[in-house]
């Protein structure tokens, strides 16, 4: 069988079980003694077993196989869930996720995991004969054989209007392929609702470890005939005897069944209907959609000199369809940050117990939607954020106590829109940042000297942060205070076209705030002529658009500023930087006011063509090194214009 | 045997496999980028994506020239970097043998001076000059 189709899929859903995994185990590791979680960890482990050992990959199947060992063990209350339990479990999940990276690599699950399986079977060990002979008992119709936890579930499943079945299956001798057989059977089952038990266990009849017969425990909804039913659908089974198993007892409750108890298990096993689609897919469909908005921006162009009232109209309705096409395309491509967020839960726990702090995450607006484009790229930024978070900012339980703060510390990661933006927070309530320390290490580092520093503002201070290679911290951890982290973070999200500020108040936390637009791909710009060639600028790098004298340019220290309400501000004629020959003294100055996050500069230009729906498009890896263009973009008449960087400018 | 679009600069013949070429483009308007290297021409739109023009001319040493209606672009994918050159014509497409290649020792760069050429072929009394596209595109 060609496996390579199946490979694609098997990655995507490995890892969604495998973080879904991680999830589990957090909480887990919170609530111990919570069946329904176990039973969630137990039934992924089980998902990426089987699917490791129909796609052939030995290690990963193994590994899993184990984890389920173990996972039942708990389930089966055999074993207590320790942190050295916890531990294990944890490290097998990385250990799977390590193969799935392998696998997206390389193709192979070549990975050593001798010491880790050995980890599991010294666990295992004092419980395996229990739970040998618990597997090779055979099945009997009665109730001996359904241990305490299979009987809770199936109190649990009556109350909630399920029925339970045995049904024995004997597969005709003739059958070549008995797995095979048995996996469409629980395949089918497992459609109908949920098998609880089986005999032999599904590990020996997936490995053909069974003569011709097994019998099964399910749970589900449907009646008997309507099973017998689906389960002669397949072929090459020469007996099957489906019995409903009462408890006397527990159908009074099934009777009183209450309606919404009906709804919550509709909602578990609520499905969304949503597709898979390949991102180049939609990447492409973006493209003809900005080639669509080209056009038509080249339409309202030709429009413009030719006065007819019916084209016009048609040529707005056309404009209209395609915003709306727009819009639609733009939320296609929206995903939740959720997809960022989920790993942190776990990478706070792992830093916080290496660094001995008690912290606890709290994750607010994880449905937020944002640009794919985006999200791929603010991982780092905020996992460099909450690294900082855990490492300078929380204190230790100890100075915790002493100033009498809760022993354990709070990140609150926060996401919500704003506009046309997307702002992320990420805020401790620890120590916050040390004005002092900033000053005295500035001046250490030679950044500023102490007069400089004793003229600028707190916030200009902080901002001292984001320089590169400056860190506050003392002594270089494994974790962050390296240098590089919180420059790295600003250049990062202004690439995106975004903005990093932080606010902070000694011994009370620090914020970081971060501001992102909601696209990359479609921004409004102005357009404008320096010479004869056209450039634009994102709107959102513009504070105003002024016209000065040419009397109005002063000189500071040899540098042309201008005066701008009350501010001066340095002046940057475009033209020199572009290295476009002047075209003539102007004495009326027109000067587009660029911002950078507090910072002002005024920029000449020649003239003002207007604002503009435009599509970025990337200059490519060629002219990669151009630092003061972001991208280009395509002009009604089919030509290029640059987008300035505006960030690179002052 | 394997086919190559001969380009002509200055009146010398230089192939480029045929593999590489996406399109042989007219003459256009050729959007400068500022701070580029000087043989960078700029950037155009063709179809939909930007594309960076480099003067073959200017990479082979030679002086530049005005650009005429006559010249053409043509389209290289390259190890993923898509890029336009401009050459004075690009109108025939030769089949060369591989047997008939001499790789040039050249490493002084005497013969075919910034070494933008790895391999000679022979044709008759012709001679092409196998633009070595790696070197060209870095």
């Amino acid at each position: 069988m060609d496996n390579n189709q199946y490979l694609e899929m098997f990655l995507q859903e490995s890892q969604e079980h495998i973080e879904s995994l991680n999830n589990n185990l957090l909480d887990l590791e919170k609530n111990s003694n919570d069946k329904h979680i176990i039973d969630e960890i137990f039934r992924s482990a089980h998902t990426i077993k089987g699917m490791a050992a129909t796609m052939g990959f030995g290690n990963m199947n193994k590994l899993s196989h184990k984890m389920e060992d173990l996972l039942q063990d708990i389930r089966n209350n055999t074993i207590e869930v320790t942190d050295n339990v916890m531990e294990i479990l944890f490290k097998c999940v990385d250990t799977l996720s390590e193969m799935v990276d392998l696998i997206t690599e390389k193709g192979d699950d070549t990975l050593n995991v001798e010491d880790l399986i050995n980890l599991l079977d010294n666990i295992n060990s004092d419980k395996n004969e229990i739970a040998a002979t618990n597997i090779k008992v055979t099945p009997t119709e009665t109730e001996q054989d359904i241990n305490i936890y299979e009987k809770d579930i199936i109190e649990e499943a009556l109350k909630q209007g399920y029925k339970s079945f045995r049904i024995k299956i004997v597969i005709d001798k003739s059958c070549i392929m008995k797995s095979a057989r048995a996996f469409i059977i629980f395949n089918e089952l497992e459609k109908m609702g949920s098998i609880i038990y089986s005999s032999p266990s599904i590990e020996d009849i997936e490995d053909e470890k069974f003569e011709s017969e097994f019998s099964i425990h399910l749970l589900s909804k449907f009646d008997k005939e309507y099973i017998k039913e689906k389960l002669l659908s397949i072929s090459e089974l020469k007996e099957i005897i489906i019995e409903e198993i009462l408890f006397p007892k527990e159908m009074s409750k099934v009777e009183k069944k209450e309606n919404n108890e009906i709804k919550n298990v509709q909602k578990n096993t609520k499905t969304t209907k949503t597709v898979r689609v390949d991102i180049e897919r939609l990447d492409n469909l973006m493209n003809l959609v900005s080639e669509l908005i080209i056009v038509k921006t080249r339409l309202e162009d030709i429009e413009s000199d030719n006065k007819n009232s019916e084209k016009a109209a048609t040529i707005e309705y056309l404009e209209r369809i395609t915003t709306n096409l727009h819009d639609a395309v733009m939320k296609v491509r929206m995903v939740p940050v959720e997809r960022v967020f989920s790993r942190f839960p776990r990478m706070v726990r792992d830093v916080s117990r290496e660094l001995n702090k008690k912290i606890t995450l709290n994750m607010y607006g994880e449905e937020t939607e944002v640009d794919r484009t985006i999200i791929d790229e603010i991982g780092d930024p905020l996992v460099h954020l909450i690294r900082n978070s855990i490492d300078h900012g929380i204190e230790t339980p100890e100075e915790r106590i002493k100033i009498k703060k809760p022993e354990t510390g709070i990140i609150n990661l926060k996401a919500y829109h704003e506009g046309n933006n997307v702002i992320i927070e990420v805020s401790d309530d620890g120590a916050g940042i040390d004005l002092d320390k900033i000053k005295t290490k500035a001046i250490e580092k030679g950044f500023m000297s102490k007069e400089e520093l004793n003229q600028i503002s707190k916030d200009k201070i902080i901002k001292i942060l984001f320089e590169p290679g400056f860190s506050t911290s003392d002594k270089i951890s494994d974790i962050s205070g390296r240098g590089v982290g919180l420059d790295v973070v600003k250049t990062k999200i202004e690439a995106l076209n975004g903005d990093v500020d932080v606010i902070t108040e000694k011994n009370k936390g620090t914020k970081f705030v971060i501001k992102l637009p909601l696209t990359l791909a479609i921004i409004q710009a102005l357009l404008v002529k320096v010479g004869d060639e056209k450039y634009a600028f994102p709107l959102n790098s513009i504070s105003e658009v002024v016209h000065k004298n040419i009397n109005e340019i002063h000189k500071v220290q040899g540098k042309e500023v201008i005066l701008y309400r009350g501010k001066v501000i340095p002046l940057i004629r475009l033209n020199e930087i572009l290295e476009i020959e002047n075209t003539g003294l102007n004495v009326d100055l027109i000067c587009v006011i660029l911002k950078k996050g507090e910072n002002l500069a005024a920029c000449i230009i020649d003239e003002l063509i207007g604002q503009q729906e435009i599509v970025i498009k990337p200059l490519g890896k060629y002219l990669s090194n151009i630092k003061i263009v972001s991208g280009a973009t395509i002009l009604g008449d089919g030509q290029v214009a640059l987008i300035i960087d505006s960030n690179n400018l002052f | 045997m394997s086919l190559y679009i001969v380009t002509k600069v200055e009146d010398e013949d230089y192939a480029i496999e045929i593999d590489k070429v996406q399109s042989i483009e007219k003459i256009m308007k050729i959007t400068r980028v500022p701070k580029a290297k000087s043989y960078v021409e700029g950037v155009v739109n063709i179809r939909g994506d930007i594309i960076p023009i480099i003067s073959l001319r200017e990479k082979l040493g030679f002086n530049k020239n005005q650009l005429k209606d006559k010249n053409r672009i043509v389209i290289l994918k390259h190890d993923d970097i898509l890029i336009g050159i401009i050459v004075d014509s690009a109108n025939e497409i030769v089949e060369i043998d591989e047997k008939n290649l001499d790789v040039t020792e050249d490493n002084d760069n005497s013969i075919t001076g910034l070494n933008m050429v790895d391999k000679i072929c022979k044709i008759g009394n012709r001679i092409l000059l196998i633009v070595n596209l790696d070197k060209l595109i870095s």
